[in-house]
C-alpha cells in the first residue's frame, strides 16, 4: 500500500474538516478524491503531507508513519498545489532548478531532471521568461514541473486544472497519464468529474469531511438505483399528461418533465431504453431526439448526498 | 545553502518593489535632507556655547578653570560664553530658561550638569573630563614631583590640543549629522520587509511557496538561513550604498572610522531583517497587513531615534531612557553618532552589544516559531 489514511478527524474549531477519514491508495493507481468545495479535499491532502496538525488518526507512506520529519518519505513525494507556488522574481529554468533542488542535490542529476521536466511540461520555448509573463495555463505547467522534477513514487495533485484554458487542460491530464505509466502513484483531487472520471482508476468521493463512497467508477455508478438516463424530446404532447403513468412503471426511478422535454431515469439492469420506448410506441406518442446516458459521478453523489454535485452551468464543477 | 542563498539573492535583486524601499527611497530622502538643510547647517556651524558657572570654592585652580573656559577657541570663534552665577539654583534657572545650555559647579572637583542632550552638551562634557584629567596630573605631580612646581607656573592649558583631538574623530561638526544618522537607521530598519518576505516565503502557513518547501526534504532550517542571510547581505549592501552617497555626492562628513562603521553597518542590517523576520511571525496577518505594520513601526522608530525632530531623540532618552535601549532605530543611530562625535568607543559598542542582544533575541523567538513544522491552519 502507498498511502494509508486511517479514522483521521481534524477539526477547526467548531467545524469539523475531516471526520474520520479513511483511505488506500495501492501503487500504480490513480486515485482521485472527488468532491464539492469545502468537501475536505485540500486538508485531507494537508494532513496527509503533515502540513496540517489532526486531532485523531495516523497516516502512513510508503508503509511508514508520516511525519512532519519523515524526510525519508518526502523525498520520494512530489507535490502540485492547488495555489500556484513559484517564485516570481526568477525564470522558469530558474523556479524548476530551485524547488528540484531541495530534493536532489547533486548538481549534473539536477540539470537532466530539470531539463526532463521542462519537456514535460512543454515549456521549452519559456524557459527564461518570468513566471509574471506566463499565461494561466503556461503557469500551471510551470506549478506542476516544480512539483514533479524530482522523479516521485508518489505524486500528489491537488486541484491542477483550476482556471486553465481547454488545451492545457488537455496537456495536463495527459501528462498525469503518462506519469502513471512511468510508474509514478497519483492522489488527484478535483471538483471537475468529467476529469476524475477519465484519468483516475479508483474514485473517493468526499462530502462533510467524509468518503461517501468509493471504487472504481463504474462500481461507483453500480452502488446507486440508477442505471440509465434517458433523455427525450416530445413532438406534440407535453409530458405532464403521462408523467404519474411514467413513475408507476416499476423500472423507472426519476422523472424530469419540462413541458416537450422528459429526461427519465431507471434502475440499474432493467434495459430501460427499450422499455421507455415500448411505453411511448403504447401511447403513440411522438419522439423526437433520444439520447441515453449512464449515470454520472454527480448522479452518484446526488443519490447519496441529497444534493448535486455539479454547477448550474453544466460544466461538471462543483457549486 | 549556497545554491538556496544565491536564488534568494537572485529573488530579492529582482524584487523592484522592495528594492525601492530598502536602496533607492533612503537615497531620494538623503538628497532632500542635504537640499533642506545646506542653509540650516551652514549657518549653524560653531555657535559659541553660552554655559553657566558656579565656583563654590574660589582658589587658583578655580581661577585657572575660568581662564581656561574662556580661552578656548575653535576657528578664532570662542567655543563657550561663560556667564557666572553666585548660586546653582540661579544659574539652574537659567539653563531651564535655556539660556545657557550647560552648569559648571566649580567646588573641589568639577561638576557639569545639563538639562538635555546635544551637540553643544557633548562638547562641554568632553572639555570637563579633558579639563579634570589635566588638572589632576597636575596635582599629581605638585605632589610627587615639587620640583616641577616652577614647570606648572609656566604652564597653560592647550585647549586647542583639546579641540584638534575632537576634531580628529569629529572632522567638521554638522548639527544636521543626526538627522542623516536616524535616516540611515530608517533605512536599516526597511530592511524588515526583506525578513518578512523570507519569512513568509518559507512558512507554509504565509504561502503556497512555504507549503511546498514544507513538503519537500530539505531542513527548514537551511533555507531560513540561506534566505535570511541573503537578505541581508542586500540590505548591507543598500546601506553601504546610502553611507557611500551620503559621504562621496552629497559631502557629508561620516568620520573616518571605517571599521567600526562598517560593523555598524552589518548590525543595522542585520537588525532591520531580524525585526521583520519576528513581526513575520509572531503576527498571524496577512502579508500586506505585516508589511504595513514593519512600515508603521519603522516610522515610529525612526521617529523616535530623531527623524522628523531631532529633539525628539533627547526627550525620549531623558524622559523613557528604557525606549531609547529597545528602538533599534535609536541604537542604530547613535552607534553612529557616538563614532562620530565620542573620542573613544564605549558608547558605540554599547549600542552594538544592546543590537546584537535584540538580534539574538529576536531570532531565539523566529527559531522557537519556526521550528514547527505542521500547522494549525494553513
Amino acid at each position: 500500500m502507498i498511502v494509508r489514511v486511517n479514522d483521521l478527524v481534524k477539526r477547526y474549531g467548531e467545524l469539523t474538516a475531516l471526520d474520520h477519514l479513511s483511505l488506500e491508495i495501492k501503487e500504480g493507481e490513480v486515485f482521485g478524491l472527488l468532491g464539492p468545495n469545502g468537501s475536505g479535499k485540500t486538508t485531507a491532502i494537508n494532513c496527509i503531507l503533515s502540513l496540517l496538525q489532526y486531532e485523531k488518526g495516523d497516516v502512513q507512506i510508503f508503509d511508514q508513519k508520516m511525519t512532519p520529519g519523515s524526510y525519508n518519505i518526502k523525498k520520494d513525494i512530489g507535490v502540485v498545489m492547488q495555489n500556484v507556488a513559484v517564485i516570481p522574481e526568477l525564470s522558469v529554468y530558474e523556479n524548476i532548478d530551485y524547488f528540484c533542488g531541495l530534493y536532489t542535490n547533486d548538481r549534473a542529476t539536477r540539470k537532466a531532471q530539470v531539463q526532463e521536466a521542462i519537456d514535460f511540461v512543454g515549456l521549452n520555448d519559456f524557459v527564461k521568461f518570468r513566471p509574471k509573463k506566463l499565461s494561466g495555463g503556461l503557469l500551471r505547467r510551470l506549478n506542476i514541473a516544480c512539483g514533479i522534477a524530482h522523479k516521485p513514487k508518489l505524486i500528489i495533485l491537488d486541484e491542477p486544472t483550476v482556471a486553465v484554458d481547454p488545451q492545457s487542460r488537455n496537456n495536463i491530464l495527459e501528462g498525469i497519464k503518462k506519469l502513471n505509466r512511468e510508474g509514478a502513484t497519483v492522489i488527484y483531487t478535483s471538483h471537475y468529474m468529467e476529469e476524475v472520471e477519465l484519468i483516475c482508476s479508483r474514485i473517493a468521493i468526499m462530502d462533510k469531511g467524509r468518503v461517501v463512497a468509493q471504487g472504481t467508477k463504474d462500481e461507483l455508478k453500480n452502488m446507486i438505483q440508477i442505471g440509465e438516463k434517458i433523455d427525450i424530446e416530445l413532438l406534440d404532447k407535453v409530458c405532464d399528461s403521462f408523467e404519474k403513468d411514467l413513475l408507476a412503471l416499476p423500472f423507472v426511478v426519476d422523472v424530469i418533465c419540462d413541458k416537450q422535454h422528459i429526461i427519465i431515469k431507471t434502475r440499474q439492469d432493467s434495459n430501460g431504453l427499450n422499455q421507455i420506448l415500448n411505453f411511448f410506441s403504447s401511447k403513440n406518442i411522438a419522439l423526437g431526439r433520444v439520447f441515453s446516458e449512464r449515470p454520472t459521478l454527480n448522479d452518484v453523489f446526488l443519490e447519496i448526498t441529497g444534493r448535486e454535485l455539479r454547477d448550474g452551468n453544466g460544466n461538471g464543477k462543483v457549486e | 545553502m549556497w545554491r538556496i542563498y544565491q536564488y534568494r539573492m537572485k529573488s530579492h535583486l529582482m524584487d523592484f518593489g522592495n528594492l525601492f524601499w530598502t536602496m533607492i527611497f533612503p537615497i531620494i530622502l538623503s538628497s532632500f535632507f542635504s537640499l533642506a538643510f545646506s542653509n540650516i547647517a551652514s549657518s549653524e556651524y560653531f555657535n559659541t556655547i553660552p554655559v553657566a558657572v558656579v565656583v563654590e570654592s574660589e582658589s587658583v585652580y578655580s581661577d585657572n578653570f575660568l581662564d581656561t573656559l574662556s580661552s578656548v577657541q575653535m576657528d578664532d570663534q570662542k567655543l563657550f560664553e561663560a556667564h557666572t552665577f553666585e548660586s546653582v539654583s540661579k544659574a539652574e534657572e537659567a539653563m531651564h530658561n535655556e539660556e545657557v545650555d550647560v552648569l559648571f559647579i566649580y567646588d573641589e572637583a568639577l561638576e557639569i550638569r545639563v538639562k538635555k542632550e546635544g551637540m553643544n552638551q557633548t562638547v562641554a562634557k568632553h572639555f570637563a573630563d579633558q579639563y579634570t584629567q589635566t588638572e589632576s596630573m597636575f596635582a599629581h605631580l605638585a605632589e610627587t614631583n615639587p620640583q616641577s612646581l616652577s614647570v606648572l607656573a609656566n604652564f597653560e592649558f592647550d585647549a586647542s590640543d583639546y579641540i584638534s583631538d575632537q576634531n580628529q574623530q569629529r572632522g567638521n561638526v554638522d548639527p544636521m549629522l543626526g538627522y542623516y544618522y536616524a535616516l540611515i537607521a530608517m533605512a536599516c530598519l526597511f530592511g524588515s520587509f526583506l525578513g518578512l518576505k523570507e519569512t513568509s516565503f518559507v512558512e507554509a502557513n504565509q504561502s503556497s511557496t512555504g507549503a511546498r518547501i514544507q513538503v519537500s526534504p530539505a531542513k527548514k532550517s537551511k533555507i531560513y538561513v540561506g534566505g535570511l542571510l541573503a537578505a541581508t547581505t542586500i540590505q548591507v549592501f543598500s546601506i553601504s550604498l546610502l553611507l557611500l552617497f551620503i559621504t562621496f555626492v552629497l559631502k557629508i562628513d561620516m568620520g573616518n572610522r571605517a571599521p567600526a562603521l562598517a560593523l555598524a553597518t552589518i548590525v543595522g542590517a542585520a537588525a532591520g531583517v531580524a525585526l521583520g523576520a519576528f513581526v513575520a511571525l509572531i503576527s498571524k496577518k496577512n502579508y500586506d497587513v505585516k508589511n504595513s505594520m514593519l512600515t508603521g513601526v519603522s516610522m515610529i522608530m525612526s521617529f523616535f531615534a530623531g527623524l522628523m525632530v531631532h529633539s525628539v531623540k533627547y526627550q525620549i532618552y531623558k524622559n523613557a531612557p528604557v525606549l531609547s535601549y529597545i528602538n533599534p532605530a535609536n541604537l542604530i543611530a547613535d552607534a553612529f553618532y557616538a563614532l562620530y562625535y565620542y573620542p573613544d568607543y564605549r558608547r558605540y559598542w554599547i549600542n552594538i552589544a544592546i543590537l546584537v542582544g535584540l538580534i539574538v533575541a529576536m531570532y531565539a523567538v523566529v527559531i522557537f516559531l519556526a521550528r514547527r513544522r505542521s500547522y494549525e491552519s494553513i
